[in-house]
């Protein structure tokens, strides 16, 4: 046996014949051995017409034999369609399982990044904020010079040099409460500021209880002087006009 | 002997009488046909359109091989050759055929003697 017929007698031989084509072949088949029986029949003495009767009916059931052809001429071509839609399933399975596995990544993917992005974001407002700090704390050397305070003196519980809060503001109602309150009543307050190189007052009242300083309260800014006397001690500020900024000047309608 | 009818194709035996006739050479449908009539002496009355799924069923099984080509009367029609796997198949039916025809050969032979009297006091 040559290489060629082992090859052969190994490889498939699936009918790729159409069905047309399949019922065409088998109706040439059929009809070649009609034609060659009666001609045979004819030789042998038969009347054209008995000829072709007799090669038809010596045929036999050629419609039976035919589909019964046809039958063993699809079966691979049915098997093939079997093994064509399990391909075409499994093809589609697999499609199906990259396509979510690829989604999942690519989901996973910008969830990783959208992390990321929003750390480093983070990340740089904090160092940004640090350098804003390192930046404000080197170029104005003058205004880190010691924390911001203001003087408490006179008729206080406890008199001194206070600190203000970094953030946010500090009234004079609030000092003079933070300091333990008045010790005279009435008393005459007044808070000094330095304005244009000269200590001006800011607030000049003589009050008998602190609730009275809420009307009228000033904001503590650095270095000023506060100053709790009793009414008749004179106080520095009664050289000076007494200044109110906060309630504006009457106007006559 | 008198035969009312012609005898029935034992199953499987059209089959060996193709593969062994297309041992001689290629041919087609009505060629093998011809040739298995003038063989038995046209005692085997077989619809002749039998023939054509048998042929089908032993290209499909590989044993013959088939294509279309021109007859002697210049017709177009489809020959059959046997392939090696074929000749191999055609080699274990004849083996198995010669089996069998033996068997059923000593059956019949005894059964000739089987209608013989049987002597009285055996039975």
């Amino acid at each position: 046996m040559s290489l060629a017929d082992l090859l052969n007698q190994l490889m498939p031989h699936p009918d790729l014949r159409t069905p047309d084509q399949i019922a065409r072949d088998v109706d040439d088949e059929f009809e070649f051995h009609l034609a060659s029986l009666e001609s045979e029949l004819a030789a042998a003495g038969a009347a054209p017409e008995q000829a072709r009767q007799a090669a038809v009916k010596r045929f036999g059931d050629a419609d039976k034999y035919r589909r019964q052809c046809e039958r063993i001429a699809m079966e691979d071509r049915i098997m093939l369609q079997r093994i064509n839609a399990v391909l075409m399933v499994i093809v589609l399975l697999a499609v199906i399982g990259v396509s979510v596995q690829m989604y999942l990544t690519q989901r996973n993917n910008s969830q990783a990044l959208a992390d990321i992005t929003t750390q480093l974001a983070s990340m740089k407002s904090e160092t940004d904020g640090r350098l804003a700090e390192m930046i404000q704390a080197m170029s104005a050397p003058d205004a880190g010079e010691g924390p911001a305070v203001v003087y408490v003196d006179g008729h206080v519980v406890r008199p001194g040099v206070y600190g203000l809060p970094k953030n946010g503001s500090l009234s004079l109602a609030r000092m003079l409460r933070a300091a333990g309150g008045l010790t005279t009543s009435p008393a005459h307050v007044m808070v000094r500021r330095s304005i244009d190189g000269k200590l001006s007052p800011v607030f000049d009242r003589t009050v008998s209880d602190l609730s009275e300083i809420v009307e009228g309260d000033v904001k503590l800014e650095r270095d000023d002087v506060v100053r709790v006397n009793t009414p008749r001690e004179p106080g520095p500020s009664d050289k000076i006009r007494i200044r109110k900024p906060e309630s504006p000047p009457a106007e006559d309608g | 002997m008198a035969r009312t009818t012609p005898p029935e194709l034992l199953q499987g035996t059209l089959d060996m009488m193709i593969l062994k006739t297309l041992s001689a050479g290629p041919n087609h449908g009505y060629g093998v046909m011809r040739r298995i009539r003038q063989v038995t002496d046209e005692v085997l009355q077989v619809e002749e359109g039998s023939l054509y799924p048998a042929l089908h069923r032993l290209e499909k099984r590989g044993f013959v091989r088939s294509e279309w080509r021109r007859s002697e009367s210049n017709r177009r029609a489809k020959y059959y050759r046997l392939t090696p796997k074929g000749r191999s198949q055609l080699r274990t039916e004849t083996a198995r055929w010669a089996d069998l025809s033996a068997a059923i050969g000593k059956v019949m032979d005894a059964a000739t003697q089987v209608v013989t009297p049987i002597p009285h006091g055996e039975v």
